[in-house]
């Protein structure tokens, strides 16, 4: 990891969360000690079953639950301090939207809740509109979109404020597959352009294409943690890619290896994943389109989120 | 300056949020109905028709004024705490205090707002009632129709001009009617000053009984006391729930002079009682216009100041309960 990247933006030591009933008596242990350091520029990912704590901890880190025990920085500050959460960028788990504002007057509301002046937040408010494929129905209610066009919206107010920390829990719920890949690649390239990530999703394969280390959560506690890379390699068996040959130099090839591994040799075409191939066909399709009265592709990440800090 | 921009913006959208609200427009639209139907179709009035329509006017003015900005708030509050917007917005750099007391004021605006179109509605509806005249121009009963008429046609057709906008400009049709009631109250307001008693066209006269503005200012100041009281109970219960209370809040306040004033210097309980419950009484001044009596400015100020002061002392104990809340 680079000298750049070693900077921890949040640290979280033995945090504990306890929920209380009306009379204060102990419900659920919702966190019981955990250990985690997010470094400048990483890419976390939070993973685990429903119940296991992730949304918990995020909470904690914006400062919208109190810890019961452990100690929390974020950007070096308290998650209580309102200063530290200029910096950051939150996208919740559920959509939590005006139902009854447009996605232009969203991202206008949250824009004035930063220290910007009119001019920026609506430069930036056009910019992420055409960035989250929403531009043609900026003046629709948001209330009337699909969850997957809500969930673009919610993304976009995220990023308003052009943040240090942004805080992704499940991103990618609700949306198309196009979508879900435009949010991996946005989230590749915020990271690319110095912004630290901390991902929450149920979808393995969003955080294994994106994630530079995870944890994982069960129960409260912190069961595996690191690379993604480390975690998943398995260092007792080998995969070849090479042009396909023909049935009777495969046959030779195979025995070679078999010869060469002394076990047993398994030979396959590598297949595209439906995801790629899902965007392949919508892509081609999409040379022809119409009008169309969802969510457009959008664009490539907005201007004012390529500054490297 | 920054904290100045995030307070306006919150209680911008808070006072929007609440005018979009189709019961905001249901209260509206039965308060200036009832006011207009109530100076034309009285029937056995004895005389009194003028007392009926004001305290009438009054009585609707507090009631449904109770329920919107009991309502209002509860809503604003307890629905974004547990829809999930309030944290949206806390995780933004906005203190917690700040988005409690801004949502105070964004209520307060409509609650203002209710207030001038209902102290219009309660002017026409008294110019309009059934009134006996003994002047050298003018002996007998007689009743303003038209201004009566004007009143209760007033509604319907800020109803309209809600539907046209929506169809034609693609606006919320609940903010249109309700902007339109707003605007036509005023014109009519001032239009009726061209309207003599008997309905018929007159050079510039304001006919209006005047009182009547102090006495709907004092329901104003009440109703921006239930706001605070239901925006505290709505940082820890639900709509339902805060709602209930409130409305028990709101009968004892009532009967909290009868119950625990007058005995709040022989008892240190009493007293303590009819301290922490508001005293509605304060705010209703229905008797006090019967029989040409006035409300003098010295006791319409001060009551105004319990206001300040009771929702002062609520909106800080709120603010303190919702800091220390968590935003599930």
């Amino acid at each position: 990891m680079s000298e750049a990247k070693s900077e921890a933006i949040v640290s979280v030591k033995g945090l504990r969360k306890t929920f209380r009933d009306f009379w204060g008596r102990a419900k659920v242990e919702a966190v019981r000690g955990i250990d985690l350091e997010i470094r400048k520029g990483e890419i976390f990912g939070l993973l685990g079953p429903n119940g296991s704590g992730k949304s918990t901890t995020i909470k904690i880190l914006l400062g919208l639950l109190h810890a019961t025990g452990g100690d929390v920085s974020v950007l070096g500050k308290s998650p209580s301090s309102v200063k530290s959460k200029e910096r950051i960028g939150y996208l919740p788990e559920e959509t939590y939207v005006y139902s009854y504002l447009t996605p232009r007057e969203t991202l206008m509301f949250y824009g004035r809740l930063f220290d910007m002046d009119n001019a920026r937040i609506k430069e930036r408010t056009q910019q992420l509109l055409e960035m989250v494929g929403l531009t043609h129905v900026s003046d629709r209610q948001v209330g009337e979109f699909s969850k997957g066009m809500a969930r673009r919206t919610g993304l976009a107010q995220a990023l308003i404020n052009d943040p240090d920390l942004v805080i992704l829990d499940e991103p990618t719920s609700g949306l198309d597959p196009i979508g879900c890949r435009q949010v991996k690649d946005l989230m590749l390239e915020l990271a690319r352009n110095g912004k630290t990530i901390l991902l929450s999703s149920h979808l393995l394969a969003d955080v294994e294409d994106v994630c530079d280390r995870v944890a994982i959560l069960f129960n409260g506690e912190i069961k595996a943690e690191g690379k993604v890379e480390d975690l998943l390699k398995e260092t007792d068996s080998l995969s070849l890619t090479m042009p396909s040959v023909e049935e009777g130099k495969l046959e030779e090839i195979r025995q070679f290896a078999a010869k060469l591994s002394g076990g047993a040799v398994q030979v396959d075409h590598p297949s595209m994943d439906l995801e790629s191939f899902f965007v392949d066909v919508v892509n081609r399709a999409g040379d022809e389109k119409g009008e169309m009265s969802g969510a457009a592709s959008g664009t490539d990440i907005a201007e004012f989120l390529k500054n490297v800090s | 300056m920054i904290r100045l921009k995030q307070f306006l913006a919150l209680a911008g959208l808070t006072a929007v949020e609440v005018l979009r609200q189709p019961v905001s427009l249901l209260l509206f639209v039965t308060a200036l109905a009832c006011m207009g139907m109530s100076p034309l179709f009285l029937l056995h009035n004895f005389g009194e028709s003028g007392k009926i329509v004001r305290d009438g006017a009054l009585a609707l003015h507090m009631f449904l004024g109770f329920m919107l900005a009991g309502y209002s708030s509860c809503s604003v509050m307890a629905r974004e705490i547990r829809s999930g917007t309030a944290s949206a917005v806390l995780s933004k750099p906005v203190g917690r205090e700040l988005f409690f007391l801004a949502k105070y004021a964004g209520v307060v605006v409509v609650v203002l707002f209710f207030s001038l179109c209902a102290t219009g509605g309660t002017l026409l509806a008294e110019k309009a009632c059934e009134k006996f005249y003994f002047s050298s121009r003018l002996v007998g009963y007689y009743v303003d129709n038209t201004t009566g008429v004007l009143l209760l046609l007033c509604p319907g057709a800020a109803c309209l001009i809600g539907a046209f906008v929506n169809v034609v400009r693609k606006r919320p049709f609940v903010t249109a009617a309700l902007s339109s009631a707003g605007v036509l109250m005023l014109l009519l307001v001032v239009g009726a000053c061209f309207i003599n008693e008997m309905g018929r066209p007159q050079s510039f006269y304001c006919l209006y009984d005047l009182r009547l503005i102090k006495a709907s200012l004092l329901i104003c100041a009440g109703l921006t006391v239930v706001a605070a009281i239901a925006l505290l109970l709505a940082v820890r219960l639900n709509t339902v729930q805060a709602m209930t209370a409130l409305t028990i809040i709101f009968l004892l306040g009532w009967v909290s002079h009868y119950f625990f004033g007058r005995n709040a210097d022989a008892s240190v309980a009493a007293s303590l009682l009819y301290g922490l419950l508001p005293d509605w009484q304060h705010f209703w001044m229905g008797d006090r216009l019967s029989d040409e009596g006035v409300i003098p400015t010295s006791y319409a100020v001060r009551a105004v100041c319990y206001a300040a002061t009771y929702s002062l002392a609520i909106l800080t104990a709120g603010a303190a309960l919702f800091s220390n809340s968590e935003m599930k």
